[in-house]
């Protein structure tokens, strides 16, 4: 098979594209908090910039989904809620983490919270057995990516 | 401190637990609306949360500010957050879940290519593991 085909083949398959979509939001992820390091020692404290720049992302991104509201809105009423209490359940973990931060340094902060892709796991092995079959590979794929965040977290704040 | 570490393990949990409330939301509605509606609510509590601690001092901020604001605003949310759904949505939380992890590692790569900090020891033990955990769950076929 030519190369251009396998691209082509890969491109059609759901887990390869929600693959190269982690992959690019981590990347998305990673530039904010490269900015948003500077943002929060020169322009504002973090809570102000954790209100206001989820409300610019919000206006925009609402202004280009217009379409997609439209054919989701016989979606039902759980699923909304679901989703509201995705929102508020990230958003908690922010609020959490600055008060723990403001408690103690990030070098004890940062390591703790640095474990939820495993909470994500575990939670999925629980309540989505059906949806999900979570195999040793990504476990260990899973510890291997936390123990490396953890590292990386620590040599940057020592640098 | 063991209030802190109380408070980082929350946050931490509350991360979790979100991925798994998007993956069930996310199964009767598209990403985009399930994005926005995530964003709203939780814009809603922080904001709150905001007020609440710095008044009317909130919005006593620069017109710069202001611009990075909607910099971070549109990279983090409507690129960022749509793209983890998105991936939660076609890939499944327990692959896109450590993926995302790997955003400190895009973090920490521009702080030592533009920023000019130092690459150590630490840092490039903890970049091969990293690679090699994302390798390990890209590579998982079923």
């Amino acid at each position: 098979m030519s190369t251009s085909a396998a691209v082509k083949r890969a491109l059609k398959d759901r887990v390869t594209l929600g693959i190269l979509a982690s992959l690019a939001a981590a990347f998305c992820y990673g530039l904010s908090q490269f900015l948003g390091r500077k943002m929060v020692t020169e322009f504002a404290p973090p809570l102000v910039v954790a209100t206001f720049a989820p409300l610019f992302g919000t206006a925009v991104l609402a202004l280009v989904s217009t379409r997609a509201m439209v054919r989701d809105r016989k979606a039902p009423m759980r699923a909304y809620l679901i989703m509201a209490v995705a929102g508020l359940a990230a958003s908690s973990g922010v609020a959490f983490s600055y008060i723990a931060l403001s408690k103690a340094p990030l070098v004890v902060v940062a390591p703790i919270t640095a474990v939820s892709p495993l909470v994500s796991l575990a939670l999925a092995q629980v309540f989505l057995h059906q949806l999900e079959r979570i195999t040793w590979r990504i476990w260990l794929g899973a510890v291997l990516v936390v123990g490396g965040v953890i590292l990386v977290t620590m040599g940057s704040l020592r640098g | 401190m063991a209030l802190a570490i109380a408070l980082a393990l929350l946050a931490a949990a509350s991360w979790g637990a979100s991925a798994i409330f998007v993956r069930l939301g996310l199964q009767h509605m598209s990403s985009k609306t399930g994005t926005v509606v995530s964003l709203a609510s939780g814009t809603l509590f922080i904001g709150a949360i905001a007020l609440a601690v710095y008044g009317r001092d909130l919005f006593a901020f620069s017109a710069i500010a202001l611009l990075w604001f909607t910099v971070l605003g549109v990279i983090n949310f409507p690129l960022g957050r749509l793209l983890n759904f998105s991936g939660v949505q076609l890939a499944g939380v327990s692959r896109s879940a450590p993926i995302l992890a790997s955003a400190t590692l895009f973090s920490v790569g521009l702080g030592v290519l533009v920023g000019g900090e130092e690459l150590s020891l630490l840092i490039a033990l903890g970049t091969l593991a990293i690679v090699g955990g994302v390798v390990l769950i890209v590579t998982q076929r079923s």
